[in-house]
């Protein structure tokens, strides 16, 4: 049988217990100091290193911008000349070619019609404005132009297809007094007559 | 002997503790204590929050700085690199060759960095001599007028402009024969600089031809080369 046998007084003991709750508080709020000041140090140290690290990256990018600045020139004009190479090479590309087209179209012109303006369109639409003598000839030329290297003017040169077709009269207008009779009209062309060069 | 059992629960009561007034002054102290412990700790969580937080914040600051300086070297390197491998290249390009023209000649020749009117009033000239046609000015047809032929202004070669290139419209009014006319868009067709054909105005097919084509031109402004920004990897 074992007695336990209390030979601290009351009062010591209760002053060990406040004096271990002291301990106990003063080391949580020294571990959260302790813990707080570590990390702020470290990252103070990190700062410092980064800091370092940077001026010296700094120094190095201004070396190198010093180096470059002396080809500053050079790396100019190659831009421009790559640059412009390219859009000339675009621009070339998507050249129209019209000298087929009035050779051919010159060539289908009658003795009644007098063309005074042509226009071509991205489209390969051609907008055309002329003179005749009357309605009739205004009709008729529209029609040759339709037949032109079919069954008018077939040329040895071409294949036997249309190559100036969907002729519409946007306007067609007489002179009472002269008998002239004025029109314009669009068509579009066969668009290998307008985008290839002609053969030399 | 049933006294002493009913002892027995009295003896497990802790004995009171003395209210004297040394024990009552470390009961004060102890409390007084712990208070300024705990308000301490607080502090020092929401003080050390506010410096670290601050900290960090410019930590990830200079961190995404020394990056973008990282980034920067790498492409200052590499174009270091590139201009040394272009230096030959470039040299060969600006070296004038048996014409006494370089390459880049022909290039800003083709597509010059500004319009460039002067020179192409001299190669229209140098055209209309070899096609022997009569060339009696250069006009630009302004924007609103839109030339002399119907829908010139409007009229467009279709394909869509390289960004950066610009176009202008020019007039040329000439005169020939139909051969010598011919011969003179043939010309303007072969030139080392794009003349796109826009419209053309007529007025004679008989006999002497005179004619007024519209043709654009193009240009494109010399390039861009200064700094650029990109978002860090």
């Amino acid at each position: 049988m074992n007695i336990q046998v209390n030979l601290l007084p009351e009062a010591r003991m209760h002053k060990l217990r406040n004096a271990s709750k002291k301990k106990t508080y003063a080391t949580i709020a020294g571990l959260a100091g302790g813990i707080a000041l570590a990390a702020i140090i470290v990252f103070l140290m990190l700062q410092g290193f980064l800091t370092a690290t940077y001026a010296a990256n700094n120094n190095k990018i201004n070396s190198l911008n010093k180096e470059l600045e002396s080809s500053k020139p050079m790396e100019q004009e190659a831009a421009t000349l790559q640059n412009n190479l390219a859009s000339f090479y675009q621009t070339n590309k998507n050249r129209t070619y019209v000298t087929r087209f009035f050779t051919n179209f010159f060539k289908m012109i009658p003795d009644f019609v007098k063309i005074d303006s042509v226009s071509i369109g991205g489209d390969n639409t051609v907008t055309i404005a002329g003179t005749t003598n009357s309605f009739a000839d205004v009709s008729r030329f529209a029609n040759l132009l339709e037949q032109y290297n079919l069954n008018y003017l077939p040329q040895p040169d071409l294949d036997r297809v249309a190559i100036f077709t969907d002729a519409n009269f946007t306007s067609v207008s007489k002179d009472t007094k002269t008998g002239k009779t004025t029109f314009s009209m669009t068509f579009k062309v066969d668009q290998d007559l307008l985008k290839k060069q002609a053969k030399k | 002997m049933p006294e002493a059992k009913n002892n027995q629960p009295q003896n497990k009561k802790s004995a009171p503790v003395p209210q004297t007034d040394a024990s009552l002054g470390d009961d004060k102290a102890t409390r007084n204590f712990v208070f300024a412990m705990i308000a301490a700790t607080i502090v020092i969580v929401i003080a050390g929050g506010i410096v670290l937080y601050w900290l960090i914040g410019n930590y990830i600051k200079q961190s995404n700085k020394n990056k973008a300086q990282d980034q920067t070297i790498t492409l200052l390197e590499k174009k270091k690199q590139d201009i040394a491998a272009l230096k030959p290249n470039y040299d060969a390009i600006k070296a004038p060759g048996a014409n006494g023209k370089s390459q880049a000649d022909s290039i800003l020749n083709a597509m010059p960095i500004d319009e460039g009117f002067r020179q192409f009033v001299g190669m229209i000239e140098n055209m209309s001599q070899k096609a022997n046609v009569k060339v009696a000015s250069l006009s630009k047809p302004s924007a609103a007028a839109g030339g002399s032929a119907p829908a010139a202004g409007t009229a467009t070669t279709g394909a869509a402009l390289a960004s950066g290139v610009q176009s202008s419209q020019v007039s040329i009014p000439v005169e020939g024969s139909y051969d010598n006319v011919i011969a003179f868009l043939k010309e303007t067709e072969n030139s080392s600089r794009v003349m796109d054909f826009v419209s053309m105005s007529i007025s004679n097919i008989k006999g002497n031809v005179s004619v007024s084509p519209t043709f654009k031109i193009y240009w494109q402004a010399a390039a861009n080369i200064e700094p650029t920004t990109e978002d860090l990897k």
